[in-house]
């Protein structure tokens, strides 16, 4: 049956350039939009279906399966008991509380290392002319598409015993401090890893800022510092809290560079975690430093979101 | 944007430095990889040499890992995106109870350490009689970046102005024909970034692939990370190197179709 060819109606938002059709709306039938079916009510639901089971199966599933075994015990009777033994053990050792402060420190301090570096390549990019702002970009987050590994084994040949600074030094006659394996090291991982993940984040808040605003204050006699601290800084700080917000979780997450930069001497709940779960084959102590290790992420993360409303509403005030 | 009076010549100055920082350790490396001596130096003391690259074409381990790590990559970003290029219709083009609730379902997978999710998943599989398998991985994988397939899909969707299809449907076409001659075209490179994106992520992880590396089957990055953790040497270098370039061929063809940024999800003029 050959399809009747109508002009379909335009949307209220047309009415403008609609002209005569946007009188006729009310009276002309709605074709269906593409897309949308008689079955229009279900079609989406059928759409997520897939994603739902699959996260469901894959991810939300085995997560919750972990931490109901890890909390009940099967006795030898068959009955379950609640325990949370596996996080007295990690928690009231002196090598747990080791761990959690390790972690949160290499975090913090990468986390706002990421912050401090990131701001002058995020204000250039946004004064650059557009040709050099794509070159700019593309510079900075590319090395996010490379794996941690390659990264972290590129600061090995910068900060070992054989590498970079080391040469330069013992060729100007110091004998080289030891930076790799120390906690320092995985600090300047992380900050270099993330960078690109915190640049994203600002330059969301950067480009944002209008120029008028930037030349009005100047216009009216600011000068650079007080432009940065008083106009562009505090507009950025949406983008700032939303970075620490991304970039905290994955730094504390952290095991290939820890592993690599920091040794066995500098361990982080990331590497007790596999060596809980791999090495040692102790699934119980594996699922409890993963579970601090979220819990931890999780009042950071929410400390962070509350340190940007408070921060917002007082820019509002 | 031509002005200076927020950060001026502080810009490329404290930027410069900021870039060399960010791309010191793939340079280093890369000269490392080049060097003529059997421990790890740099070109200039020991000479130039591509010994260690003749040698990783030898090492049929390596290959064989590489192997596995391409098509496992490819196979889980295949599976991303057929999961989640559906998704990303219904949530760009329809409102429906709970859609703000799936979406943030749908990124959920983001707010867990994919350490965690490792573990989990091999915890799950061995309590039902299953070791590590290679499918489970790809389903690992395939789950683990649907955030960002979706986010790309959506964003791409969202600008794709349906009214293209509407005039098709009007001038004859079935909703089929629509879609695969007017859509695709126009989505095409938005699903390809995507796919390519869920590829490197899934190529370069290690948190979530440790814990299903067997004797039998093994992943170049793991495979990188615990030959390195031992014995760094030059070549360990040169495989650091090839994976290198590999990631700034995938990196260019994205930036060329898509937009390396937009793939992150931020955009040049885009609200995030």
């Amino acid at each position: 049956m050959p399809r009747t060819v109508t002009v379909s109606a335009p949307e209220p938002s047309n009415l403008a350039t609609g002209g005569i059709f946007a009188i006729r709306r009310s009276r002309a039938p709605r074709l269906p939009r593409a897309g949308s079916t008689t079955s229009g009510r279900t079609l989406p639901y059928w759409l997520v279906l897939p994603m739902v089971v699959s996260i469901g199966l894959v991810f939300l599933y085995p997560l919750v399966q972990m931490t109901v075994s890890t909390l009940f015990v099967t006795g030898a009777d068959g009955s379950a008991r609640f325990t949370l033994a596996p996080f007295v053990d990690l928690l009231g050792s002196r090598r747990g509380w080791d761990l959690v402060a390790r972690t949160l420190r290499v975090a913090t301090v990468s986390t706002l290392a990421t912050l401090v570096l990131a701001l002058p390549i995020t204000l250039w990019i946004r004064e650059a002319k557009p040709r050099l702002r794509g070159v700019l970009i593309v510079i900075m987050l590319s090395p996010m598409l490379t794996s941690d590994v390659v990264r972290s084994l590129g600061w090995v040949s910068i900060l070992g015993a054989n590498g970079l600074i080391a040469g330069v030094l013992r060729f100007v006659g110091i004998e080289p401090p030891r930076i790799l394996y120390t906690e320092a090291a995985i600090d300047i991982g992380l900050t270099q890893i993330f960078l690109g993940y915190m640049v994203l984040s600002l330059l969301s808040s950067a480009l944002r800022i209008s120029e008028d605003l930037v030349n009005a204050a100047s216009d009216l006699g600011a000068r650079r510092l007080q432009i940065l601290g008083r106009l562009v800084l505090p507009l950025c700080r949406p983008g700032m809290i939303a970075g620490c917000a991304i970039v905290f979780p994955l730094a504390a997450s952290t095991y290939v560079t820890a592993s690599l930069l920091g040794g066995t001497s500098n361990p982080v709940l990331g590497t007790e975690l596999y060596l809980s779960a791999i090495t040692n084959l102790d699934w119980a102590r594996a699922s409890a430093v993963g579970i601090v290790l979220f819990i931890l992420i999780a009042v950071v993360v929410a400390a962070i979101n509350l340190l940007g409303r408070v921060a917002t509403s007082e820019v509002q005030r | 944007m031509k002005s200076n009076k927020a950060i001026g010549i502080f810009g490329p100055i404290i930027g410069t430095v900021v870039i060399i920082f960010v791309l010191s350790p793939l340079v280093v490396v890369t000269a490392i990889s080049f060097t003529g001596a059997s421990f790890i130096s740099f070109p200039w003391e020991h000479g130039w040499s591509l010994r260690w690259f003749t040698q990783l074409a030898q090492q049929t381990d390596f290959l064989t890992a590489s192997i596995n790590s391409v098509t496992l990559a490819a196979g889980s970003a295949l599976l991303s995106i057929a999961i989640g290029v559906p998704a990303a219709v219904a949530f760009a083009r329809h409102t429906f109870p709970g859609k703000s609730a799936l979406l943030l379902y749908g990124s959920s997978p983001l707010f867990v350490p994919l350490l965690l999710t490792g573990l989990a998943l091999l915890i799950v599989l061995s309590s039902l009689g299953q070791g590590p398998t290679p499918v489970a991985l790809l389903f690992g994988f395939a789950v683990v970046n649907l955030p960002f397939v979706l986010r790309i899909a959506i964003a791409t969707l969202v600008d794709f102005n349906v009214d293209q299809e509407n005039a098709a449907n009007n001038l004859g076409a079935s909703a089929l024909q629509a879609f695969v001659r007017v859509t695709l075209p126009q989505i095409g490179p938005g699903i390809v970034s995507a796919f390519l994106l869920a590829f490197i992520i899934a190529f370069d992880s290690v948190p979530l692939a440790v814990f299903f590396v067997t004797p039998d089957y093994d992943l170049l990055p793991v495979k990188l990370f615990f030959y390195a953790q031992t014995n760094f040497d030059p070549l360990a270098a040169a495989v650091s190197v090839a994976m290198i370039g590999f990631s700034i061929v995938l990196i260019l063809v994205i930036e060329v179709t898509f937009g390396l940024e937009k793939v992150f999800g931020g955009g040049r003029s885009s609200a995030m």
